[in-house]
This record gives C-alpha cells, structure tokens and sequence, in this order.
C-alpha cells in the first residue's frame, strides 16, 4: 500500500520539478503538523487543491516551447529556473528541455533516483543547507583553479611560438592551424566561466551554478592541454575521448559530492 | 448555491489572509490553519492551506525554515520575504478598493 504522500506524489507528476518538489515539502511538513487525511482530503483532492493553487504558475515561461514535439528555450543557462533542469530529483524526466535551443539535456537528479541513490522526495529547498559552507566556497570557487591551469598552458604554447591547431579529426590528428596567439583562446574562454560560475548566487543553484561554470573552465582546460600537446608534437594523435572524458565528469562530480554530503547528514545512507 | 459562491470568494482572498497573518510574526502551517479557523468566513482545511503555502513560496513571497519543536517533530516555518511584504502592502490597498467600490455597488443595488 503506497503512503499517502506517494500517492500525492504521483497524482503531481505532470508539475514542473521545482513546484512538485515544493508542494511536497510542505505536505511533509503538513504530516509533521499532524494533519491527517481527514484534515487533508484524500491524495486525489489534496494534489487537486495543489494544481488549482498552481494553475496560474505553471504555464510555460516566456522562451520556453516547442517545435513539433523538440523543446526549445531562449533565455539560457544564465536563468536559474533553466540551470535547474540538471539537478530535480523530483521530476522524473531523466531527457529535459536543454538550457539553449532545440533539444533536450540530461536531469542528473532523475538519474540519481533511477539508479537508487536517492528517492524523488530526499532533497529539498534546505537541503544544501546541511552542507559545510567551507566545501559550498571551495566548490564556488573550483572553476578559477581549472581557469588557472587553462591559463597557464595557454600562455606557454603562445610563447613557444609554433603554430597551434584549431581542429582535430576523429583519431584526434590536427587537422586545421592557426598563429600562436590563438592558444590564449581556450585560456579566455575558460577564465569567463569561471567568472561566471563564482558569481554569488542563492538555493541549489550555490551547486549548479559552478558546477556548469567548473564543467566549461574545465572542457576550456582540456582544449588547451590538446593544443598545447598537438602543438609541440603535430605527427602524433592525441587522446580526444580522454580528455573530454574528464571534462564530462566535472558536472555530475561536482553535483554528487554536495548532495551526498547533504544526504548523509540526513543520516541517508549516501 | 450561496456557499459555493462564499467558497470563491473566500479562495481568492486567502493567500492575502494567509500574507496578513505573517506580517506580524512567522508561523508554522498548523497555526495558520488554526488562525484562520478562528475568522468566521477564512476558515479553510489544512488540504486548502498547505497548497497555498506551496505557491506563495515558489513565488518568492514567503520564506521557509525547518525548526525543531520542543513537543514533536521539526515545524516549518513561513515567513514574510521583502516581495511577500509589497505584495500585502499592493493586496491591502487593491483589497480596500475593491470593497469601497464593490460596497457602493451593493448599496445602490439594494
């Protein structure tokens, strides 16, 4: 026999992540007052007193939509409510609208509930308020240290001199050159992440944000260890996939290590 | 029928009620519930309140922190953000024109 907030849960299915994740906080928090189902109503009134409270909220924001079926969205990753697509535990969908244009991206909250990490209703908005405020700093702060890095091999390969590529073919053999001032690219661009991702910010998003700003520093940093490596040895392959592997596991790494730390205080077995 | 029609009203009208009742001090859900039971007329179930509570916070008008109790569980606490308090100030003076205008309507209608 699924609990009463399962079932309200599910009858919520179809809200956006954040405002499911939101009513169901404050249904715990209704059972925690005491409430009973007699106060309450059964799940089926108690989700449809949530929707009617929501309908006027959960129309699709201005730039949100979608073109035969393909979600697209036009404010970006630089809007809070769009970065928070890649972490909602609460919302089942692991493919979600992407941050900019067409298409979808990956919701690492579903994927940490599929996998049995966490359920639905573990994280909420005070969640990250478990966390030490010193890892939440380091974290903050962790994209000026793949920037650094960025900047320094950035500047060596300038001042080498050599030609340095722009492009690689599949077997990550250069493919394309430029002057050497254009290894400072990848050094810039890794710096305005990181500028970006420090920038004080508030709810889960003291997470997501530099963790996108991280994850972009850090693919910026590995672009310039490419660069810097086909430069100083043009006839040799260089391991693309790798490096980009790397890169790829700053987000999700940068996302689990608070929410674990969060969980556990919560004394879950993470 | 004459109650479903003072039920509209009164569901439109609670989240003000619900803003009014915070402006003086935050309040856990169960006492909001208890408050407005004691107004005759914002009486609403716990079912009502707590959806409403949900909305106000995802709209950024109240704020929320998890607190121990000293006789149970940890309570959640709702208070009044700064946009919560414009949006009373903004609700109280559309609420008083509406009634003054809607009050001369009536009189004259009778």
């Amino acid at each position: 026999m699924r609990s009463y907030e399962d079932q309200v849960a599910a009858a919520l299915e179809a809200l956006p992540a954040d405002v499911r994740s939101a009513a169901l906080d404050d249904l715990r928090a209704a059972l925690l007052d005491g409430a009973t189902e007699a106060d309450l109503g059964s799940p089926a009134e108690y989700a449809s007193h949530v929707l009617d409270a929501f309908a006027r909220s959960t129309d699709p924001a201005d730039g949100e939509g979608d073109v035969f079926g393909v979600p697209f969205e036009t404010r970006g990753p630089t809007d809070p409510a769009v970065r928070s697509r890649i972490w909602a535990p609460a919302d089942p969908h692991i493919l979600v609208p992407r941050m900019f244009g067409l298409g979808w991206t990956i919701n690492l909250g579903a994927v940490a509930v599929r996998l049995g990490l966490l359920r639905p209703d573990d994280w909420d908005d005070e969640s990250l308020d478990q966390v030490d405020p010193r890892l939440l700093t380091a974290l903050r702060y962790a994209p000026v240290a793949w920037a650094a890095a960025a900047v320094v091999i950035g500047v060596q390969t300038w001042r080498r001199g050599e030609p340095v590529p722009t492009s690689w073919d599949g077997r990550g053999r250069p493919k394309a050159w430029s002057t050497p001032s254009a290894a400072l690219l990848n050094s810039a661009i890794s710096a305005g992440f990181a500028a970006w991702g420090t920038r004080a910010t508030t709810g889960d998003d003291r997470m997501i944000r530099p963790a996108l700003g991280a994850a972009g520093a850090s693919l910026a940093c590995a672009m310039a260890v490419l660069t810097s490596r086909s430069a100083k040895h043009p006839d040799e392959n260089v391991p693309v996939p790798a490096l980009l592997a790397v890169a790829a596991a700053v987000l999700p790494g940068h996302i689990a290590l608070p929410v674990a730390v969060a969980l556990r205080k919560r004394g879950h077995r993470w | 029928m004459a109650t479903d029609r003072v039920a509209q009203l009164r569901k439109g009208v609670l989240e003000l009620a619900i803003l009014g009742l915070l402006r003086a001090h935050e309040s856990y859900g169960g006492e909001i519930v208890t408050a407005l039971a004691a107004r005759p007329g914002l009486d609403a179930s716990a079912g009502t309140v707590y959806p409403l509570l949900s909305r106000l916070k995802t709209s950024g008008l109240v704020d929320t922190r998890w607190a121990e109790s000293t006789s149970g569980p940890p309570r959640k606490y709702y208070q009044l953000s700064a946009a919560g308090q414009a949006a009373l100030t903004d609700g109280t003076q559309a609420w008083r024109g509406l009634v003054h205008a809607l009050d001369s309507l009536l009189e004259v209608s009778e």
